[in-house]
């Protein structure tokens, strides 16, 4: 990471006790450290107790991506002479297909996303990492859906068949 | 029904248990009612998790399965639960639904604290509209068309309710804008709205509080013959025109905080309803301006009318434009920029008319782009940026008029 003389590093260190150096604006795209920066401006290591080397190696990497696409956008709004594509429109589908692959994970992965999505408070990542998991969930038969997030089936055929008598819209097929 | 277990690793804890349950029942407020639902079997813990969830969808063409799902998912909740947001298909259903039935679920929604209301479909809701403007903690309400010739829709004094309505989309096809004239300034905390008219003559609308509006002037018999905005605290304005205006268009406008305007017209035909609409917003910091120009028998002036004085647009930052750019518009750009000092982007967009045919003695040709050539050698758009230096403005209007000289 080239170091800029202008701006502020901060290091965070994971739960296994690895540093990560950061800037300032990388490290306030999370709600949660914003909010300790402003409390106290001085502050420049955060333990993060809650987040593993490799997870937080990965949302360090999601605020990267979408704090250089928001600086690339300013900077093409201020280059000189005229531009010959939709470059706006471009960037934003880049954007959208660099998440996509970015979400290419598996459950276990997603699932440690999610939860440090939320404790580092970071809306874009979480609401990403979110709706990624309801749409593994979409179109699948319960079974499909417990194969999917490895979920042990702990309920008897009979209760089973009890819930599905309940409510038995939800396993009709879709219109 | 197969019943079997899924193998898991026991070294491998399964993936919900990782995770609390408030975060679970995030996950299922972003699926279908339905979908939602499916999840009660998956295992013990999720038995009841989906009840929870503060969103319920309800889309079903079955009046039966409507009803059933209505009643589990909302007048049998546990008003423990809050409900956040409500999204209903209402569809003209056979066997009809009964005439109280939807009005009781909109009931048990206020009693959950309901803040986002969605309705769809094809449904005569008129007799809704009392108990839906009593949910107090409503924050956005969106309703689709109403059905025509219902003069008196909404309940007469709103003041003590929808103190929190924020955002209002109404796809209106028949109701009487005067109606919506009525209620406007009692809804207090309205700052977005959204509005569909059709087959009205005129359009009057007055708030303090919008601060975003998107008009949208359908196709209808009746053509709106006036406009009137008084909205001093707008700053959005997108207006969308799909009808011809006639030729004796009144329009008055007073949006004195507008920063950006997106307006769109279908057709050309009604020049001088384009050119007062746009003297009316020109002190604008972002325009976007886009006519579909399609029945025209001789290429016409759209960003000016002759003879009339153009307005200047001191505050106009980002001009983005798209229209046929044969000679006249062209010129008419040439203009304009002369009237917009603080100019730093421009996107010049040539749109090509669908021809329906033309006046004798015109060419295709006179419909041509007169944009200059850009960098990917054609002259179909140009986009120019950082035109406030003082430098680059002089360069690119050498450039535009090198083209048109």
């Amino acid at each position: 990471m080239a170091r800029s003389s202008t701006e502020n590093m901060i290091t965070l260190m994971s739960s296994d006790g690895e540093e990560f150096m950061v800037t300032e604006k990388v490290a306030r795209e999370c709600t949660t450290i914003r909010n300790m920066l402003e409390d106290d401006c001085v502050i420049t290591n955060i333990p993060l107790p809650n987040v593993t080397s490799d997870i937080l190696s990965m949302v360090i990497e999601y605020c990267m991506e979408h704090v250089a696409a928001a600086e690339k956008a300013a900077a093409e709004t201020a280059e000189k002479g005229s531009s010959s594509a939709p470059a706006a429109a471009k960037a934003n589908k880049d954007l959208e297909e660099w998440d996509k692959a970015f979400m290419n994970v598996d459950v276990y992965t997603l699932c440690d996303l999610i939860l440090a999505a939320n404790y580092l408070n970071v809306s874009g990542l979480l609401d990403l990492t979110i709706q990624t998991a309801a749409n593994l969930i979409k179109g699948k038969s319960p079974e499909q859906i417990r194969k999917t997030f490895h979920i042990q089936n702990d309920l008897s055929l009979e209760e089973e068949e009890k819930i599905r008598s309940q409510t038995p819209w939800a396993f009709e097929k879709s219109e | 029904m197969s019943y079997s277990q899924v193998q898991v690793d026991p070294n491998q804890t399964d993936f919900p248990s990782n995770l609390p349950d408030a975060l679970l029942i995030t996950i299922l407020s972003f699926l279908p009612t339905p979908t939602a639902a499916r999840t009660s079997v998956l295992c013990r813990r999720f038995r009841h998790l989906w009840e929870a969830s503060p969103s319920v969808q309800i889309s079903t063409y079955n009046s039966h399965k409507f009803i059933a799902m209505a009643d589990r998912v909302l007048l049998r909740r546990n008003p423990s639960h809050p409900l956040l947001t409500l999204h209903l298909d209402l569809y003209k259903f056979t066997p009809s639904l009964p005439d109280s039935y939807v009005p009781s679920l909109l009931a048990k929604a206020r009693s959950l604290g309901l803040r986002h209301l969605n309705i769809k479909g094809r449904f005569d809701f008129v007799h809704l509209l009392p108990t839906i403007f009593s949910i107090h903690s409503l924050e956005s309400l969106s309703l689709p068309a109403i059905g025509p010739d219902n003069s008196h829709i909404f309940p007469s004094t709103l003041t003590s309710t929808c103190i929190r309505l924020k955002s209002l989309s109404l796809g209106f096809s028949g109701v009487d804008p005067a109606e919506l004239g009525r209620i406007l300034p009692q809804l207090r905390s309205l700052e977005d709205l959204q509005l569909e008219v059709h087959n009205r003559d005129m359009l009057c609308l007055s708030s303090q509080t919008i601060r975003k509006i998107k008009l949208i002037i359908g196709l209808g018999d009746r053509k709106i013959d006036t406009l009137q905005l008084f909205l001093p605290s707008l700053e959005s304005l997108h207006f969308e025109n799909w009808e011809l205006f006639p030729n004796q268009f009144h329009i008055h406008v007073e949006v004195p905080l507008l920063k950006k305007a997106d307006i769109i017209f279908d057709e050309a035909c009604a020049l001088n309803a384009i050119t007062r609409l746009l003297n009316a917003i020109s002190h604008v910091e972002e325009l976007s301006l886009h006519v579909k120009d399609e029945t025209q028998l001789i290429p016409n002036s759209i960003l000016w009318e002759p003879g009339v004085r153009m307005p200047n647009y001191p505050y106009l930052k980002s001009l983005n434009v798209s229209l046929c750019f044969h000679e006249l518009n062209f010129q008419g750009v040439l203009i304009m920029l002369h009237k917009c000092p603080a100019l730093e982007s421009l996107k010049l967009i040539h749109e090509i008319p669908m021809f329906t045919g033309w006046a004798e003695g015109r060419k295709k040709e006179d419909w041509g782009s007169k944009l200059p050539s850009n960098g990917d050698g054609n002259n179909n758009y140009a986009y120019f940026t950082n035109l406030h230096l003082g430098k680059n403005r002089k360069e690119i209007m050498r450039l535009l008029n090198k083209v048109y000289l």
